[in-house]
């Protein structure tokens, strides 16, 4: 099958690729793994899938809203990081372990 | 000046926020206050409707005042207003209504000073009043069918007030249930109407009536639906076959059969026939067997009166036999007649049930008469009263039994819609009715005393007496703007011109009243001399000679003994149809209901359980399961969006 | 023939989704904490070949910088001394995780595939007009006119986990026994 000699060139779409790529990976640490921590990092890497996406669409429709976003992204990300590690903390604190498992405690 | 819209609001409300009042601290003990707000309550409506009925009178009176507070239905063609209104004939109810109402609560303070939870007892009171006026001035159908149901529901908790005796709570309950079946008759009578009007408004209806359109037939809509309403007001005003529960209610406070079973309540079939008078002249069927049922009910019920012993027994069957009058006269056309018993009968019954409340508190809740006698001495007060009371009664002139009872049997004689032998009958019932009053005059308060010696009768305080001198002033004066036309020299009475918008006359179609002043005298001269004679004989009877009526039970042993249990009417009912009901049920209950409706209701709760705890396998608290569910859910959505 | 631009784009790409699959696959959280730094960068470099400079800058300082070092030093506060599983059991729910994230890719693959070796949709990116300079001044304008509700809410937002992280890290007690 005649691959498109085009194709190697750089476009929008390469960066929605990688997005996507990053995305599944960080997906499937948030399913996987067990360490809260490493869940949280896999989180942000998710995060910076999506943020990756939004950059590549702001420069396509040459506009500066997507960095905007981005820029908000990002402090959410940090905020949410500061919590969930905050919580890891404290269950750790609790059971000496970061097993995902002891966050069905806060089931109540 | 008030607007009338505030003035309706005042006369509705105040007896529901007397009931919230009372309700709230429904445990008190304090019988003053509860008994002084209720009373107060109902005397502010009293008030305010004196001042409603005031436009109807005098230069610039209007034919009716009325209010709409706000749209209560509106579904496809049903539209109903929550609207109020107060004509000719509804004025007359409220008026007794609310002023008898305001002496029989006034009378309860005295008699339910040593109750234990008299806030409770004047909050149902009082509630029961709000529900009346519903009742009295819903301008449709389905208003006065809430406060139908609503002084069923008070008559209902005010039977089995004392409910800690089974058998006045099996009262209560018989009450209830055999208004529910009028009640359905009611409620079909009400859908017949709409059907065939479009409206549940009461004017609305009456003006929609075809133009001479009488109704001859039987199955004819307009008679259905008279049929129907008239199954209702069986029920709730205690008629053939319906009547059975009215004697069992009397298990409730003596003041609560003075002002429900008595004055106002069992009133309202009555009530109901007047207001719609225009459509039952449609159908004159439907008024024949209004007449025949009402003539039956006050012979029957009359004759059992003569046996009891139990003095608010006694004054119960003499209730039914007076709405079996009120329904006469109804049936005959006369509804302005029946109208006007409703209100002298309220006067009159309510005395003589609160100078009984007075007695059996004097007595210490001894009702059976053969253990009083001679209380003429101790009561003088109660006893002047129920001795006016008496005369109101059994139709003495000028007391005011006298006029109404007069004014009805005569229309049943002369009017085109009435019989001769309707006539006879209430003729009789007169005379019966006379002669149980009399006995039970003679039982209570002449002759020799019964009363057991540990027994020290004492008069009631004024709060007691007071109502019953006023409502003896009433009894006496009440039936003045009835006076017949003939003692008047041919002029119309004031009640007559009264209702002359509101009564529709018997149309020309089915006949001419008959116009003879020698035949009125003579037959006023005739009721009034057999009542007297009736009089005399049970005076003989139980005062003169108190061994004869002994002897005449013994040789009459058969008769007196079905006159005795009410003809065997209860007995009748539960053989023939509450234990083959009770039997059915229990058959369903036992092969239907068991074998399949419960056997569903598992399998149905089987499979609930079944799918819950499958479900609840999702619900782990396991954050990485809810995350597949998110990644999951995603994996679908995009797969559906790019396929 | 790639021009550098192309080529930097695709060995960032691939450096990132490396150290990306690094993450996820480690089993001392270290590790993973590195990857996440060096992926971080990558990004931060990705950003610059869009012209984002001062997005990529963002990124290194609060990402690369502040975020992880938060994550370093939760994981040395913690000093985890016994091993634990690093992925999770559960063979049925281990086999749905996996299936979902296969058709994910599997359908990102087909994409490619079928947009790609059949019929060429090329989606180039226009030119970067304005200067950097230029672009960070409009970021930062549109950041103060338009959305500077948003902006004044992300500040609050931040002071309240700012407390609520301090609360949680002081809580001592709770409504469970370990077990």
């Amino acid at each position: 099958m005649p691959i498109n000699p085009e194709a190697w060139k750089v476009g929008l779409d390469h960066y929605l690729y990688l997005s996507s790529l990053l995305f599944i990976f960080g997906m499937l640490g948030v399913l996987m793994r067990r360490n809260v921590i490493v869940i949280l990092m896999c989180i942000e890497l998710m995060l910076n899938a999506v943020n990756i996406s939004f950059i590549a669409f702001s420069r396509y429709a040459e506009s500066t809203n997507g960095q905007v976003m981005v820029f908000f992204v990002m402090t959410i990300a940090a905020a949410e990081a500061a919590v969930g590690l905050a919580l890891a903390v404290t269950v750790f604190k609790k059971f000496k372990e970061v097993n995902i498992r002891f966050f069905e405690h806060l089931k109540g | 000046m008030m607007s009338n819209q505030i003035l309706f609001a005042i006369l509705l409300l105040a007896p529901f926020v007397g009931f919230m009042f009372n309700g709230i601290r429904w445990k008190s003990h304090n019988a003053t206050l509860a008994g002084v707000v209720a009373t107060f309550a109902v005397f502010v409506s009293f008030v305010c409707s004196l001042l409603l009925v005031s436009q109807l009178f005098g230069a610039n009176a209007v034919p009716s005042v009325g209010t709409r507070f706000f749209e209560w239905m509106n579904v496809g063609g049903l539209q109903v207003q929550a609207g109020f209104v107060i004509d000719h004939i509804s004025a007359i109810m409220v008026l007794v209504v609310t002023g008898v109402g305001t002496l029989i609560h006034m009378f309860s303070i005295g008699y339910m000073s040593h109750d234990e939870r008299p806030s409770k007892y004047f909050a149902y009171l009082n509630f029961f009043l709000f529900n009346m006026l519903l009742l009295i001035l819903g301008e449709n159908l389905l208003l006065m069918f809430v406060g139908w149901e609503g002084v069923g529901l008070c008559s209902y908790l005010l039977i089995g007030f004392w409910f800690t005796d089974s058998e006045k709570a099996a009262a209560g309950m018989k009450a209830f249930i055999t208004n529910r079946i009028g009640d359905a008759g009611f409620l079909l009578g009400i859908f017949t109407l709409f059907f065939l009007f479009g409206t549940v408004n009461f004017s609305e209806i009456i003006a929609r009536l075809p133009a001479g359109g009488i109704e001859m037939g039987w199955t004819g809509p307009m008679t259905v639906a008279c049929l129907f309403l008239f199954v209702g007001a069986t029920g709730k005003s205690a008629q053939i076959p319906l009547y059975v529960w009215l004697p069992d209610a009397m298990a409730g406070p003596t003041p609560v059969s003075a002002l429900i079973h008595a004055a106002t309540m069992v009133t309202a079939g009555v009530y109901m026939i007047v207001r719609l008078n225009p459509l039952f002249l449609m159908a004159p069927n439907a008024l024949h067997v209004v007449a025949v049922v009402g003539a039956a009910t006050a012979f029957f019920a009359a004759t059992i009166g003569l046996t009891q012993w139990d003095i608010k027994k006694i004054l119960a069957y003499s209730t039914v036999s007076q709405l079996g009058y009120m329904f006469l006269a109804c049936g005959v056309g006369a509804f302005g007649a029946g109208l006007f018993h409703v209100m002298t009968h309220a006067f009159f019954k309510a005395l003589m049930f609160l100078g009984s409340g007075s007695v059996i508190h004097a007595m210490h809740e001894e009702q059976d008469v053969r253990k009083m006698g001679g209380l003429r001495k101790y009561l003088p007060i109660t006893h002047a009263t129920f001795f006016i009371g008496w005369l109101a009664i059994i139709g003495i002139p000028p007391f005011a039994g006298f006029f109404s009872k007069d004014e009805i049997l005569w229309q049943t004689a002369s009017s085109p819609l009435g019989h001769k032998a309707l006539w006879v009958v209430g003729v009789l019932t007169a005379g019966i009715t006379s002669f149980y009053m009399t006995r039970l005059m003679c039982l209570t308060f002449w002759g020799k005393s019964r009363v057991p010696k540990e027994t020290h009768p004492h008069e009631a305080p004024p709060v007691m007496w007071i109502p019953l001198a006023v409502l003896a002033v009433l009894s006496t004066v009440g039936g003045w703007i009835g006076i017949p036309k003939v003692m008047l020299g041919g002029e119309d009475n004031w009640l007559e011109r009264w209702f002359h918008h509101v009564i529709a006359p018997v149309p020309e179609a089915l006949g001419h009243a008959v116009h003879s002043h020698a035949l009125e005298w003579a037959a006023m001269g005739v009721s009034l001399s057999f009542a007297v004679i009736m009089a005399c004989l049970a005076y003989t009877f139980y005062v003169s000679n108190p061994s004869l009526p002994g002897r005449l039970a013994q040789k009459f042993h058969g008769t007196y003994r079905l006159i005795y249990n009410k003809y065997f009417v209860d007995e009748f009912y539960f053989a023939r149809i509450i234990n083959p009901l009770i039997d059915a049920s229990k058959g369903l209950w036992a092969y239907v209901d068991v074998n399949f409706i419960d056997r569903t209701t598992y399998v149905l709760g089987d499979v609930v359980r079944g799918v819950g705890s499958t479900a609840k396998s999702f619900q782990t608290g396991n954050l990485q399961q809810y995350a597949m569910y998110i990644a999951v859910g995603l994996a679908v959505t995009m797969f559906l969006i790019l396929r | 023939m790639l021009s550098s631009a192309d080529f930097l784009f695709y060995f960032l790409g691939l450096v990132s989704l490396v150290f990306g699959l690094g993450v996820v696959l480690f089993r001392n959280p270290i590790y993973s904490a590195l990857c996440l730094v060096i992926t971080m960068i990558s990004v931060a470099g990705i950003f610059g070949t869009l012209d984002a400079w001062f997005i990529a800058g963002v990124q290194l300082i609060v990402y690369a910088g502040a975020v992880t070092v938060l994550f370093v030093m939760v994981l040395m506060l913690f000093d985890l001394k016994h091993e634990m599983k690093t992925f999770s059991k559960g063979v049925i729910g281990n086999g749905v995780k996996l299936a979902a994230s296969g058709v994910l890719l599997g359908m990102l693959g087909t994409y490619i595939w079928a947009t790609y070796a059949t019929e060429p949709t090329f989606k180039p990116l226009p030119a970067a007009a304005t200067s950097s300079i230029k672009a960070t001044k409009d970021l930062a304008t549109s950041l103060f006119t338009t959305y500077i509700f948003s902006f004044e809410v992300i500040g609050i937002l931040l002071l309240v986990i700012a407390v609520g992280a301090v609360t949680l890290s002081r809580i001592t007690g709770g409504t469970h026994h370990a077990d």
